[in-house]
């Protein structure tokens, strides 16, 4: 089934008004059904509220993510879409701008990676469930993740690690490089990689954190990244396309965060019904949500 | 007469008489005798010895059912039965050997050697314990083995081996003998001792008569031989005696062999009983078990027995070192009798043994385990009374500190005194207390109880931060602060030193010029003062203000700014007659005249020609360039601060355009050209940034400041002031008013005629001079101004806050304060104020009020609760059920708005009060005097109390507190003449101004002080006695101590802990201890940690508390900190949760947690947070950075915002920071505004500098820096070249190259070479490195090369060399091999060594760029 623009809309404002009106908790959910897309679109000034099919019944339990009677694994495949036009922002810094390190940092211009958009999809969003889903199986990671540092931007810009998975920090520059994280629980981590260091630095984090942390350079401060540790296998950040996908859930109703770094939360409680098999949705978000 | 047989008297009637008086004799005597001894003390004796032995057999019963000491008796009571047994055993034994030697002397030659005697061997039943008695046969005994203490004692005698040993039978000598042995051998050692001493007295006196012999050039043959023949005795003695010795061991360790074992367990059976032993027995000495001990016990309570050592007695301190005068005459010891009732004073729960307790804590009667007095302990008996206290009680004693009739036993006699009329009633009822007024020291009441603390406590600032007992007398520190705040010292000098003995706290004054002070320290009997004036510098006063807005301030000042400390000195009580009325405007208008006239031109600055200033920007820059850290302003919310003052309104006081500008702007950039000693530092305000970007913060500031917008010349004040007119004739009258006091009749008419003052400018010394100086008839009248100006200058003392030009050597014109708290009450003009309180006095509209409450709105008519209804009209103004909306246009919602506004009000002023009546407003306030009776108030405030009326227990004891001060004022009391003085200074003047000259009245001004914060002064200047006790125990100490307390003083003074925090938050936590994580060392050099340690010692988090959360009992622990993250209401409440940073290094039962360490924990577990001490402005500051997005992280506005000083002590150079102190130059790079320069004197950056250095325990104020010494580097060198043989530079040119190595250089400028800057706004720029050497501390530098955020957690510094994992890349491998340790601290060893490297090797270019194609190499 697929829901047409217009009934989202209207619904979408039904909705609004009914949170006006009871405070319900009820809006903001997802029914979709296997190989069924979902839209979920932001209302300019209002409390961004996803919009669903038909209005949910009931309410999930607090702090709890719901989850289906029904067995089965489902994928959720999404694409966050760019609402508006956009216009690609400026480079920080031209080929040969940069004034730190010149001869690395200058070789190639220093994009400004804060709102990447690629067809329409909006690049960098992180999507994510807070807790593992009760009966959900998480994937094993036992491979290092890697973050690299290349002419003074880091690779990948955004990324969701897993807790105590070591994260080998890299640097591809022939210049040193801090790297510096601004995490919530973990603790903080500032070490400097050395010029071309393949063999990196170990960084591990051992909390789940509840949104993307910074991560920084202090050399070079317009170097920018986002790491998400979740000690759990839910979660994907958009490709430069706007796609992600998440795979094993459990079927049944999921809370859902959207996290950007122009826009903080997009959403904090995006609900998804899961059914087995694959499902799409389509987060659309508007420009102004995004500074 | 010759004896027949008649009688005067019928020998009978005598026969009665005589026995009737001698019973009535008898009786008289019994009943003397019964009151002699039936004394008040006796019965709070008796009560306090039964409550201790309450107490006592309490303990006991306590200590007898633990557990663990039961276990513990009953295991040494088997250990004794035991050891009873062993030593039967071995007695046996030893019986066995004596009878049956011979069997086992085989060769009969009365040897046996250890072989030869049996293993086992059957022995006579010793008598066992029961169970054994049942066994009839005799045991095999281990027969060798029960010798075995014997053979081993003579092995070891002969120090040989036991089994090769030959014994006699005298190796094993009877028990008896054994005894013998000791005692002979212990008699034989000391009496040889004896000799012994004998001998070596002799043998000295030979050897003086030997030395003396060589002085008088005897013959010196027999005097040697003498002395050597003396000490040869000697030495042979000598020798005899060890052997004595030696063979007392030996014999007492013979009889060990037998009895040690039982004397031990003996011993530590005692030793477990002892204490349980002791507190019976002291019970049993109050309330005996044995009814013979009782009757020995009541027949020392015996009249006349009892003068025996009776258990009820007097008991007295004497301090011979603390004395008193009495009655003005002599000096005498202070004998204390207070215990005599306060018997269990200083008793200490031993049952508490985290802390000191008192047994017998304080509180009312009848509430459980608390007692009233006379029975309770001391409060804090840690810092007063106890043993280890720095007040023990036998030093100490009481009446020091209380004050009262020490050698006093009854409640009346020891002169107690009643905290308020309340409590006193109480008292006269309960103890037929009274006044006694032939003791001059009365106790002092329980508000003034820390008044005494400044008698040895001088410099009072210790009285309220103290690191080990916190702030002990808070009160008299208020006291102290304020009377510092508001410059009562202006014109009452408080003089802590008569001469240059200390008598009291300093509060004087600076001197005013540069000669003063230069005599002054010429002369050695006197101290200078140290404390600025208050009030701004008026001597430029031209350049900034009107002389409209002068007269306006002047007036009345708190009219144009409600927070104004400047005092109020007309309008006031004395000054509503026609003559105040006419002369007043006059002076106000003549002292602005002066003002202005005299005031000296002033060298302003002004922006440069042609900027436009911007008042947003300056908006933002009043909040981020720490304006805001001392002033307030409406558009600048978020930071109450009270340090300067409020700003909000200073756009209408200054003069038009450029010229008020440019004062501003001058004020602002430069205060010290305005008034060189001004509070107000030097901010570092200058232009930055070129061509358009071209920012003057000053400018922008003052803009703001003004609601400027436009060019400064457009400067227009949003208000005027008009000039007041003066009726000259007025003024004439004035003049010749005060004219007439210095010259004749005749003399003041001519001059009001002629304008020619009759003598010479030279001559004249007071105020005249004015009319004298410049003398020409048309500007006589400017001079008549002048001379009224300064005259009222004069005789309200405004120079004593202000610096007016002419007054440079004024003295202070009110009563000297040092003495105060003794001044003899005859010598206080009471006057009539007890007839004025009897009708004025209190802030009161004279009617009666009370809420309004739902019920009666409809009767009202009113729409909504509002206002306070009358309910009693005592005034014609009001009618009954008037509703009070508004006072002077405020609203009034309560009955706390309505009392709050009328505290507020000065009395006697005029309030217009908005009524509702009838169901509408009416149009036009009314107005009305605020003034009712004092003794109303009084009245209906005791009754109110002591019928426990009032709820709030601050209300209450406000009204307790105003009810002891009247009642102090109406016996002329001190504290109640001091109360209404600082409430309504000219009140004493009440129906004194008909009477007396114009200028007699009263001049003391008004200041804006509530009751509360009279309370606290009263407390300090009733305190002030200038009567220290000897030198011993007056509290002004040298070394850290005394660094320390200069310096809070100076924090204080500077307002350093408004933007700096001093202390970090303490975060207390009741915490799940399995979840704690100890820190990973094995990730970080063994030599960082064991620095770490060094420079942060380990601190136990653990408190010894619990705290219940969801029904688990849980530990606190307790650290310093920052909370990263506050709970989310957002979240659940399950899941809301704090973040927290630890600064401390911890010890959390057994695990170690580094600085920086998170804490995470569940909201419910929190315990406390106690705040930060200071750094309010840099965590607002933080807060802004954030919310504004200037910085990204807070971490990152925490590296903009002023850096809190936790442990500043371990990490600067004391002669550093007395400097930068002086002069602060940039360092921080990251920072959005700059450490300000303080018109600081030498002496008060050094006390500064001293203070951090003190607080954290470092060595002040020189630090050896070991690191440059030739020793340390040539060992360095040493170990350099084993370590790297190839190398040919030595350790310091190596450590050079690492200092240049492309790492340091990319945040700091090092050698010469500035960093690159790519945009200053977001680069991270550390401190030039060239500041290092001078800076900090060599060990501080090393810590902070190995772990940054161990020392700020939140620092963008990385760990530049921390430990590698292997496989890892080697970093610099040229240099010291790439070994991480090594090169760390070559680094620090470089950076301590900058200069002297910088001299050598500073030309070395720096190394070239890196290839980018360079793998495996560094750059």
């Amino acid at each position: 089934m697929r829901i047409n623009q217009f009934m989202g809309i209207r619904s979408a404002v039904a909705c609004s008004a009914a949170t006006l009106i009871f405070g319900a908790v009820g809006c903001g959910k997802l029914e979709s059904g296997a190989n069924s897309t979902v839209s979920v679109k932001y209302l300019a000034d209002a409390v961004a509220v996803a919009v669903a099919e038909a209005p949910a019944e009931g309410t999930a339990a607090q702090g709890e993510t719901p989850v289906g009677d029904a067995g089965g694994v489902g994928t959720l495949k999404g694409r966050v879409v760019y609402e508006g036009t956009f216009a690609a922002l400026p480079n920080l810094y031209e080929k040969g701008g940069a004034n730190k390190d010149p001869s690395v940092c200058g070789a190639e211009a220093i994009p400004n990676q804060r709102i990447l958009v690629k067809d329409g999809g909006l690049a960098n969003a992180f999507v994510y469930l807070e807790k593992p889903p009760k009966g959900g199986k998480s994937s094993d990671v036992t491979d290092a993740a890697v973050f690299d540092q290349k002419t003074c931007i880091f690779l990948p810009h955004a990324m969701v690690v897993r807790t105590k998975q070591t994260v080998k920090v890299l640097n591809a520059d022939a210049a040193a490089h801090n790297t510096h994280t601004y995490p919530g629980k973990n603790a903080p981590f500032n070490s400097v990689v050395q010029p071309d260091d393949r063999v990196g630095v170990p960084l591990v984090y051992t909390q789940v954190e509840k949104k993307p942390l910074s991560v920084g350079c202090d050399i070079h401060p317009w170097m920018q990244a986002y790491h998400l540790p979740l000690d759990h296998s839910f979660a994907d950040v958009s490709k430069a396309d706007g796609v992600f996908e998440i795979k094993d859930l459990p079927a049944g109703k999921h809370e859902f965060k959207v996290w950007h770094e122009a826009g903080d939360f997009l959403e904090k409680s995006l609900v998804v019904t899961i059914k087995p098999g694959d499902n799409e949705i389509t987060i659309t978000v508007p420009a102004s949500k995004l500074k | 007469m010759p004896a027949n047989e008649e009688y005067l008297r019928s020998p009978k009637l005598m026969h009665r008489v005589f026995c009737g008086s001698a019973l009535l004799l008898l009786l008289t005597t019994m009943w003397m005798m019964w009151a002699d001894y039936n004394d008040e003390w006796r019965t709070y004796q008796r009560k306090a010895f039964n409550y201790q032995a309450d107490r006592l057999k309490a303990r006991e019963g306590t200590l007898t059912a633990d557990k663990q000491h039961e276990t513990k008796v009953k295991e040494l009571e088997h250990k004794k039965a035991d050891a009873v047994q062993q030593t039967k055993e071995q007695l046996t034994a030893l019986a066995e050997l004596h009878s049956k030697f011979d069997e086992f002397d085989k060769d009969k030659d009365g040897k046996i050697s250890y072989e030869d005697i049996p293993e086992e061997i059957e022995l006579p039943n010793t008598g066992k314990s029961k169970e054994s008695e049942k066994q009839e046969q005799p045991t095999k005994q281990k027969f060798r083995e029960l010798l075995k203490g014997d053979f081993d004692r003579v092995a070891s005698l002969k120090l040989g081996s036991k089994e090769k040993l030959e014994l006699t039978l005298a190796d094993f000598p009877t028990e008896s003998a054994r005894k013998k042995a000791v005692q002979v051998a212990r008699d034989k050692e000391s009496n040889h001792l004896r000799d012994l001493k004998l001998e070596r007295a002799r043998r000295d006196v030979s050897r003086a008569d030997y030395n003396l012999g060589i002085r008088d050039n005897l013959n010196m043959k027999p005097l040697e031989k003498r002395y050597s023949d003396a000490e040869s005795r000697v030495q042979k003695m000598e020798v005899e005696f060890a052997e004595l010795k030696l063979q007392t061991i030996e014999a007492k360790m013979s009889l060990a062999v037998i009895t040690g074992a039982l004397d031990q367990v003996t011993k530590e059976l005692m030793a477990e009983q002892t204490a349980i032993g002791l507190i019976h027995a002291a019970a049993a000495k109050i309330k005996p078990d044995s009814g013979l001990s009782a009757f020995k016990r009541s027949m020392m309570l015996v009249p006349i027995i009892e003068g025996f050592n009776s258990p009820e007695r007097p008991i007295q301190d004497w301090m011979p070192g603390l004395q008193f005068t009495l009655g003005g005459m002599t000096n005498v010891a202070r004998f204390d009798r207070c215990r005599t009732c306060h018997l269990s004073i200083d008793t200490v729960d031993d049952a508490v043994t985290t802390s000191i307790a008192g047994a017998f804590p304080a509180g009312k009667a009848g509430e459980h385990g608390k007692f009233p007095q006379p029975y309770s302990s001391h409060p804090n008996l840690g810092l007063y009374l106890g043993a280890t206290s720095p007040h023990p009680l036998p030093k100490f004693g009481c009446t020091v500190c209380h004050e009262g009739q020490g050698s006093g036993t009854s409640v009346t006699n020891a002169s107690h005194t009643p905290n308020d009329p309340v409590e006193m009633e109480r008292w006269a009822k309960d103890h037929k207390w009274f006044d006694n007024h032939f003791w001059e020291r009365p106790m002092l009441p329980k508000r003034f109880e820390e008044a005494s603390c400044i008698k040895c406590h001088v410099n009072v600032v210790e009285l309220g931060v103290n690191e080990k007992f916190g702030p002990t007398a808070p009160k008299v520190v208020k006291g102290h602060d304020l009377i510092q705040t508001y410059g009562c010292f202006g014109c009452h000098e408080i003089s802590g030193y008569d001469g240059n003995k200390i008598i009291g706290p300093d509060l004087r004054l600076e001197p005013t010029t540069a000669e003063e002070a230069a005599e002054i320290a010429k002369d050695p009997l006197q101290v200078a003062g140290k404390l600025r004036k208050v009030g701004p510098s008026l001597r430029h006063l031209a350049s900034k203000a009107n002389p409209g807005f002068v007269s306006h301030w002047t007036e009345e000042p708190k009219r144009f700014r409600p927070t104004t400390r400047m005092p109020q000195f007309f309008k006031l009580d004395n000054q509503a007659d026609d003559a105040a009325g006419k002369y007043n405007p006059v002076e106000i208008a003549a002292m602005s005249h002066y003002l202005l006239t005299k005031s000296e031109k002033l060298d302003t600055l002004s922006p440069v020609e042609g900027y436009k200033p911007n008042a947003e920007r300056g908006r933002d820059l009043f909040a981020t360039k720490g304006c805001v850290v001392c002033h307030t302003h409406q558009d600048v919310p978020g930071l109450a601060a009270e340090f300067g003052p409020e700003l909000s309104k200073v756009h209408a006081k200054l003069r038009e355009g450029k010229l008020g500008f440019d004062w501003l702007y001058t004020w602002i950039r430069e205060p010290e050209r305005h008034h060189p000693r001004t509070k107000m530092p030097h901010l570092f305000l200058d232009g930055e940034g070129t061509g358009d970007k071209y920012v003057d913060p000053a400018a922008d500031i003052a803009a703001f400041l003004l609601k400027l917008d436009g060019a400064p010349a457009d400067f227009k004040p949003t208000e005027t002031f008009e000039t007041p007119t003066v009726s000259d004739a007025v003024l004439d009258e004035l003049v010749s008013y005060f004219l007439m006091k210095v010259l004749t009749k005749t003399q003041v008419e001519a001059v009001m005629k002629s304008g020619n003052y009759p003598l010479p400018a030279a001559v004249i010394k007071g105020d005249e001079i004015e009319l004298a100086v410049g003398g020409t008839a048309e500007d006589f009248r400017n001079r008549k101004m002048n001379y009224l100006g300064r005259k009222t200058i004069t005789r309200y003392g405004c120079y004593g806050c202000h610096d007016i030009p002419n007054f440079e050597k004024a003295r202070p014109i009110g009563t000297a304060l040092q003495d105060w708290g003794k001044k003899d009450r005859s010598r206080l003009a009471f006057e009539h104020i007890h007839e004025y309180l009897h009708h004025h006095g209190q802030a009161g509209l004279g009617v009666l009020v009370d809420s309004v409450d739902a019920k009666s709105l409809a009767r009202l008519k009113l729409d909504a609760v509002r206002g306070v209804r009358v309910a009693k009209a005592k005034k014609a103004e009001f009618k009954t059920d008037d509703v009070i909306v508004a006072l002077d246009g405020i609203p009034v919602n309560s009955m706390a708005d309505y009392n709050e506004l009328l505290d507020r009000t000065v009395v006697g002023s005029n309030v217009a009060v908005s009524i509702w009546r009838d169901g509408h407003q009416l149009e036009k306030p009314i107005t009305i005097k605020a003034d009712t009776s004092m003794q109303d108030r009084v009245e209906d405030g005791i009754s109110r109390a002591s019928r426990g009326d009032i709820t709030s227990p601050a209300a209450d004891e406000r009204e307790r507190s105003a009810a002891f001060y009247y009642e102090s004022l109406t016996h002329h009391g001190r504290p109640g003449f001091l109360w209404q003085k600082l409430r309504q200074p000219r009140s004493y003047d009440y129906k004194t101004i008909e009477t007396k000259a114009y200028d007699d009245r009263l001049r003391m001004p008004k200041f804006p002080f509530t009751e509360e914060e009279i309370d606290a002064i009263a407390t300090f200047v009733v305190g002030l006695v200038a009567e220290p006790p000897s030198t011993e125990y007056l509290y002004n100490p040298g070394g850290a101590k005394g660094a320390v307390i200069k310096g809070e003083r100076l924090i204080q003074q500077f307002n350093c802990s408004a933007c700096h925090m001093l202390e970090l938050p303490k975060i207390r936590y009741g915490a799940d201890l399995e979840s704690i994580t100890a820190s990973d060392t094995a990730v970080e050099y063994p030599e960082a940690i064991a620095l770490l340690k060094k420079l942060r010692p380990v601190q136990n988090a653990l408190t010894g508390e619990m705290k219940s959360v969801k029904g688990k009992s849980l530990p606190i622990i307790q650290f310093h900190g920052m909370v990263s993250s506050y709970p989310d209401p957002e979240d659940s409440p399950d899941e809301q949760e704090y973040i927290v940073d630890t600064w401390d290094f911890l010890n959390i039962a057994g695990k170690e947690t580094f600085p920086t360490a998170k804490f995470i924990f569940p909201v419910a577990n929190l315990d406390r947070i106690d705040p930060a001490r200071g750094g309010q402005y840099a965590e607002w500051l933080v807060k802004r950075l954030v919310a504004n997005q200037t910085a990204k992280e807070a971490g990152l506005a925490w590296q903009m915002s002023p850096p809190p000083l936790y442990k500043q002590g371990t990490k600067v150079q004391t002669p550093w920071l007395f400097n930068f102190l002086r002069n602060p130059g940039k360092i921080r790079h990251t920072t959005v505004l700059r450490m300000p320069k303080f018109n600081m004197s030498d002496a008060d950056a050094q006390a500064l500098a001293n203070y951090f250095a003190a607080v954290d325990g470092a060595e002040f104020p020189y630090q050896l820096i070991v690191e440059r010494e030739p020793e340390y580097l040539s060992e360095k060198n040493h170990e350099f070249h084993t370590a790297f043989k190839d190398k040919k530079d030595d350790y310091l040119q190596e450590s050079w190259k690492m200092l240049n190595a492309p790492l340091c250089i990319k945040c700091h400028s090092v050698a010469g070479r500035q960093v690159a800057i790519n945009d200053p706004k977001t680069d991270i720029r550390g401190p030039n490195l060239e500041l290092t050497a001078e800076r900090l501390k060599p060990d501080w530098t090393l810590l902070w090369l190995y772990r940054p955020n161990w020392i700020t957690p939140y620092t963008s510094m990385p760990s530049p060399l921390p430990p590698q994992q292997p496989g890892a890349q080697p970093r610099f491998p040229e240099i010291f091999g790439g070994d991480g340790l090594r090169q760390t601290i070559s680094l620090r060893d470089a950076l301590v060594n900058y200069y002297k490297l910088m001299e050598t090797e500073g030309k070395v270019s720096p190394q070239p760029q890196p290839q980018p194609a360079a793998a495996g190499g560094n750059d």
